[in-house]
């Protein structure tokens, strides 16, 4: 006999990679300037999580999805880009003073909520691309004291049972499975699967079947309670991207002779810039391999050839 | 006075047997109607019907059979049957009229020209059948299909006629007498001279009931084969838009206010929708040419109909698995060949449109959609990107309308190096020629054919409507574009959204240049040149001859056709968002098409549109043909 | 409070992650200022910490390392992690803690700054300090559109820093030992709820191309299908993953799955090996961020020359087996 499996999803919204154009601090509030077409929508792994919960609605039968997201007013519509997958209940916490705000602060708003509802398992997106925290999901398993696995790309729930096995993914094709107990929070990593294709048309049509229950949260309840801001990060400043100049060293003291003294010549730091230094060889192939070889010494220091 | 005796020989029952016949079959049909017509009310908004010039295609197409005579063997064996078979019919009707009604005009001198008649178009039919049967049996067109229920029908027929001559033969037999006005019942009872009376009844009888059960085997099979093409067939032709010209999709309208989009059960099929499916003979000339068909794909214009009218009476999902709609190039040869009118184009769309609508397609085609929202292009090129491109193409400043151009390039020009020296080459060609012009600015991307071929509606529509806002600026001018897939657009679908402006594509524009004399033909070396007909510029919008012209003005190219042009051209198999999308199955339509070509051995392939040109050159490329040139018609100038 | 910034190493067998030592460089020059020393934290099974480890941590500046050695150690482990880290944090005090912005630094790094009621900012491109003796930590936001220098509340400071963007530098320490410290490990109940069934490695030959660090592509350049081991042996010989062109999965060369490309997949390595491929824009599109291109094409103007840092005017057949060889030595 199963029980009904209670899946929470939450969601973000995020821009397009090419929008925002522009990008300004202004009294404490992130203000974006945009050209061309529309270029919000909801977050891409969080669609991967939606996808993933609608993967076990079809293959564990009795389950019960439920969409939620905390942010300021006017971005119901990211719930309701989300019904075209087959979500039982949209709920929007909704701040209207949202700003400052951070993972942590989102995610104590969002514990909150779960911990009303009760969930066998807490699926979230793997990162914001706009924020690029990452940190939601953690936060929320802290809050919830249960587990948290995160980069998870192939879940399995065994019907029944209390327990779910997790395939994470690493860096370099590095794979671990783990077993966690229910409940638990997972945040999906966008190689889990191909999430559907939102149109717009189940994004502007009439009947959507279900309506998004908004909940306004008293952010200053939650303050006085937490005794300080609910955010514990600040943006102080927003301004264009200046990244430091990168520091190159060659770890190999059985360098060459050819390698040493284009060291020095650089003065033993390059700039990575994203033009970079470009070369074209001709010439005999023997100087061509010696100079490539050079290159690969230079371009991958930890590199362990045979 | 000469007459005729109805029901001679006939009991009283075997009478009221054919009643009841008649009466099931009138139930019968009238549900059918009702679907019909019932339907045609209900989905009236979003059905396509053309009740323009009746009574010309009446009598061309209906009549007069014009598509069929394509194939001479096929128009003669058709008209024959649908001559004696019409002429029959009437003759039945009106042997119909004597019996149930007071009126009598069955005797004298009516009745021998009436019995006369009769008998010859008998011989016509009979004619037309075997040529049928023949057709069928030995000559065996590739593209014919042959089922055991094809083969049934037509035997059916065979056996109304032979039996009916039979029965004539029977009767005049028993008269005694000559008929000379029904010379093959005369001929016929020949053959019965030495039967007794008795048997002679009992036989004609029997023969008698015979006839009855065949005649009604085939009235009561039309509305569940092919044979509903004979109430279907004349009625689509006559409300339909000419046979040979492509339709798109209707614009689907208040899409907000939609559950779904698309074909999703048998009951989002408009009653127009209905008539077309009914009408399908199976003919098989779809098939010929389709890209599809060609390469091994599953997909067939044929078996789609044909599925879709098994699947009509099914109350849940159409299951449309079996026709796998992501393989249509929307090249519209299926559309275009139908002797009955039929939009196969459409049907097979309106099953993507649901698709796609509810989220499923495939994940390279999504990734354009998500591309083509954001960014308006469907690459992802961006605003900044595009507006850095049309830089290069910037026009003489001043250029005023009306009567200037305003060049629409595309999105095609912004992913593809190659193609970019199209556009740069049209420019260079307008300034050489003196002409004004003007470059659409960056806010515009892509027309939304992607989106369109694809099936998204909504964000087709979206798209649309904003483009229509950006070229408000342009009131007056002229708008000329490269690709035949943004041409077809602006010029038919987008006055469909409120669009009034003039569109031309540039082969049309540099036709005009040079009969003007406006322009300079360069010198080119001797060349055989190959041109490939885009389905857009072609089969969609009857555009054949302004590319063909500008290369015969050449001097040196020598114009050979491919043995597939014009409206029967075969696709390249970019279109329909196949750019999008992988095909998984069977060969690429390209490398095949790219074989014809090649057999006539060209030094230069000549293309008028960057799908095309795509498509062929990669082809090209695969097959490591370098001695093979490809230009689009502008390049050919620079 | 001790005045020690801690970089928490991630490691694996005799591997260091080469984030980790170049956050412990940038520990030693944050420590220049804030007057503070910097120590290595590694956790691990038994006898992990070889000698040759403790060198590589004292070559880049790390004044004392901190060690945590058990058998449930031996893969990383959310909850056990992040308990020991905390009990340690919270026991030691250090100035900050410096995590490298790797998956599993991803992963304990927020759970640890909850605990001990610190934000958080993670994924950062560089770290400053202010006036108050305080960090200040820059990220990336909307796609590297902007940057956003941000601080973060609570007394012991954590941050996790992207990898190969600060680069490495030795601290030139002439030390041959350092104080080794052991920390408490103590599991909780919430530590028995995960367990790990199994841990696979990837291979090069088989990892999905958009995961791997190195490739070696080939396209209609390489002509016949004999020559396609050409590619494979040199992915061979510097532990890369065989990819190719549109050209060579439709000559059969590779299976779908190692297409790059618009139509196929987007890799991120960091040395792409591009052989006898023309570099058009389709091909050229699945290429994102990638470090290091080398390029090798007979023609020198073919496009891919343009995207290469390293561009090669040679016949693959050539110059490939040449390259192989001297690998080899």
């Amino acid at each position: 006999m199963t029980k009904m499996l209670k899946i929470v999803v939450c969601v973000s919204s995020s821009f397009f990679s090419e929008s925002p154009v522009s990008v300004k601090l202004t009294d404490g509030k992130i203000a974006t300037g945009t050209k061309g077409p529309v270029i919000e929508a909801v977050n891409y792994s969080d669609r991967c999580a939606l996808e993933e919960a609608q993967r076990f609605k079809q293959e564990c039968g009795d389950v019960e999805v439920t969409v939620v997201m905390a942010g300021p007013p006017d971005y119901q519509w990211v719930l309701e880009s989300c019904f075209c997958f087959e979500i039982d209940k949209a709920v929007y916490l909704q701040v209207s003073d949202w700003e400052p705000m951070d993972s942590y602060g989102c995610s104590l708003i969002i514990s909150d909520f779960i911990r009303e509802v009760g969930a066998d398992l807490v699926l979230c997106g793997d990162v914001n691309t706009d924020f690029e925290s990452g940190q939601v999901a953690p936060i929320l398993a802290e809050l919830l004291s249960i587990p948290y696995v995160s980069r998870a790309i192939g879940l399995s729930i065994i019907a029944g049972q209390s327990n779910m096995e997790v395939e994470r993914k690493l860096t370099r094709g590095n794979r671990q499975r783990l077993r966690v107990t229910l409940p638990a929070v997972a945040s999906v990593d966008i190689a889990a699967n191909q999430p559907r294709y939102i149109s717009v048309h189940s994004r502007i049509k009439e009947n959507k079947g279900k309506p998004v229950i908004v909940t306004p949260i008293d952010r200053q309840e939650l303050e006085s309670k937490f005794k300080g801001p609910i955010n514990l990060v600040n943006i102080l400043n927003i301004g264009p991207v200046r990244l430091r100049p990168k520091k190159v060293a060659i770890p190999d003291s059985k360098m060459s002779a050819q390698d040493r003294l284009s060291f020095l010549m650089g003065g033993g730091n390059k700039k990575k810039s994203s033009n970079g230094d470009k070369e074209i060889l001709e010439g005999k192939t023997e100087t061509q391999v010696d100079k490539t070889l050079a290159f690969l010494k230079k371009s991958l220091p930890d590199l362990n050839k045979e | 006075m000469i007459a005729r005796e109805i029901y001679f020989n006939v009991p009283a029952w075997a009478i009221y047997l054919m009643y009841v016949l008649t009466a099931i079959a009138t139930i019968i049909y009238a549900r059918v109607a009702y679907q019909i017509i019932s339907r045609w009310v209900k989905n009236k908004k979003d059905q396509i019907s053309d009740k323009s010039q009746a009574v010309h295609k009446l009598v061309l197409y209906v009549i007069g059979q014009k598509s069929l005579f394509e194939d001479r063997r096929a128009g003669i064996m058709h008209m024959l049957i649908l001559a004696g078979f019409t002429v029959l019919f009437i003759i039945t009707l009106l042997v119909g009229l004597e019996a149930d009604t007071p009126l009598h005009f069955l005797e004298g001198r009516f009745y021998t020209v009436f019995s006369l008649v009769a008998d010859l178009f008998g011989v016509v039919l009979l004619a037309g059948l075997l040529l049928a049967f023949w057709r069928r049996m030995f000559d065996k067109p590739k593209y014919l299909s042959n089922n055991a229920m094809d083969l049934a029908l037509l035997v059916i027929l065979i056996g109304i006629i032979i039996s009916g001559f039979l029965l004539e033969g029977l009767r005049i037999a028993y008269s005694g007498q000559w008929e000379s006005w029904s010379p093959i019942g005369s001929a016929a009872s020949l053959l019965f001279t030495r039967i007794s009376v008795e048997t002679l009844t009992s036989v004609h009888f029997g023969l008698w009931l015979g006839h009855l059960f065949l005649a009604f085997a085939l009235i009561l099979l039309v509305p569940f084969t092919k044979l509903s093409h004979i109430l279907a067939a004349p009625f689509n032709i006559v409300t339909s838009d000419y046979p040979g010209k492509v339709k798109d999709l209707p614009v689907l309208s208040d899409i907000e206010q939609r559950n779904y989009l698309g074909t999703r059960n048998a009951g989002d099929l408009t009653g127009k929708d209905l008539v077309e499916v009914y009408s399908c003979t199976s003919c098989g000339r779809c098939e010929e040419i389709c890209p599809a068909v060609l390469t091994g794909k599953q997909l067939s214009p044929k078996n789609a109909i044909q599925n879709i009218r098994n699947e009509l009476n099914k109350h849940g999902a159409l299951d449309a698995s079996s026709i796998d709609f992501w393989n249509c190039t929307t090249c519209g040869y299926c559309t275009e060949k139908c002797p009955v009118s039929i939009n196969h184009q459409n049907i097979i769309r309106s099953l993507r449109t649901y698709t796609t609508t509810s989220g499923h397609l495939p994940s390279t085609a999504a990734t354009a959609l998500e591309n083509l929202e954001y960014t308006g292009d469907p690459w992802g090129i961006t605003p900044k990107q595009r507006a850095e491109n049309r830089e290069k193409l910037s026009g003489k400043k001043g250029a005023s309308a009306p009567a200037s151009f305003v060049y629409w390039p595309g999105c095609s020009i912004n992913n593809d190096l190659r193609l970019r020296d199209i556009a740069s080459s049209f420019v260079q060609v307008l300034k050489k020629a003196g002409v004004d012009y003007d470059v659409i600015d960056s806010d515009i991307g892509c027309c939304g054919d992607p989106a369109r071929r694809l099936g998204e509606e909504g964000l087709y529509q979206k798209i649309v409507n904003d483009n229509i806002l950006h070229l408000e600026k342009y009131a007056g001018f002229t708008l000329v574009t490269h690709c035949p897939h943004c041409y077809h657009m602006l010029k038919n679908e987008y006055p469909k959204l409120g669009l009034e402006m003039e569109v031309r594509h540039h082969s049309e524009v540099i036709s005009e240049l040079l009969q003007q004399g406006r322009l300079e033909v360069p010198e080119h070396n001797k060349k055989k040149v190959v041109y490939h007909d885009p389905c857009y510029l072609g089969r969609y919008n009857n555009i054949y001859e302004p590319v063909r012209s500008v290369i015969k003005s050449f001097s040196g190219f020598d114009c050979v056709e491919a043995g597939r042009n014009r409206d029967n051209a075969l696709c390249c198999g970019g279109g329909g968002g196949q750019m999008w999308l992988e095909a998984q199955t069977g060969e690429r339509v390209n490398y095949f098409r790219l074989e014809e070509i090649q057999q006539l051995e060209p030094d230069m392939i000549i293309t008028a549109c960057p799908y095309c040109y795509t498509m062929l050159e990669n082809a090209i490329s695969f097959k490591g043909l370098n001695q093979l040139e490809i230009k689009d018609i502008i390049e050919v100038f620079a | 409070m001790s005045s020690e910034i801690w970089v928490v190493i991630e490691q694996l067998g005799d591997k260091i992650e080469t984030v980790s030592l170049e956050l412990l460089g940038e520990a030693v020059r944050l420590g220049k200022t804030l007057k503070a020393t910097a120590c290595a934290v590694a956790l691990g099974p038994p006898g992990f910490l070889t000698p040759k480890i403790v060198q590589e941590f004292i070559k880049y500046g790390a004044q004392k390392i901190y060690i945590a050695e058990d058998d449930c150690l031996e893969h990383y482990h959310s909850e056990i992690f992040t308990e020991i880290l905390t009990r340690a944090v919270t026991e030691k005090k250090p100035l900050a803690i410096l995590i490298g912005a790797t998956p599993n630094g991803n992963d304990f790094a927020p759970r640890v700054a909850t605990r001990i009621k610190t934000g958080l900012v993670s994924n950062c491109t560089d770290i400053k300090t202010n006036r108050e003796g305080r960090l200040e930590f820059i990220k990336q936001i909307f796609n590297g559109k902007a940057q956003a220098v941000c601080a973060a509340a609570g007394e012991v400071q954590i941050t996790t820093v992207k990898p190969d963007i600060i680069g490495l530098e030795q601290a030139g320490s002439s030390q041959v030992n350092v104080e080794i410290e052991s920390l408490d490990i103590e599991l909780t109940p919430l530590c028995r709820q995960v367990e790990t069934i199994e841990f696979t490695k990837g291979d090069p030959t088989t990892i999905d191309i958009a995961e791997a660090d190195i490739i070696v592509a080939g396209g209609k350049g390489l002509g016949e299908k004999d020559n396609w081991g050409l590619v494979e042996d040199l992915a061979a010989a510097v532990g890369g993953s065989v990819a190719g062109s549109r050209m060579a999965m439709d000559l059969g060369y590779i299976e779908r799955e190692r297409l790059v490309g618009q139509t196929g997949k987007t890799v991120s390595p960091k040395l792409y090996i591009a052989l006898g491929i023309s570099g058009a824009s389709q091909h050229v599109m699945g290429l994102k961020n990638v470090e290091k291109v080398i390029a090798v094409n007979k023609d020198k103007k073919a496009p891919v020359m343009q995207k290469a840092d390293l561009g090669i005017v040679a016949d693959v057949h050539e110059f490939v087996p040449l390259l192989i060889d001297k690998l080899k030595d």
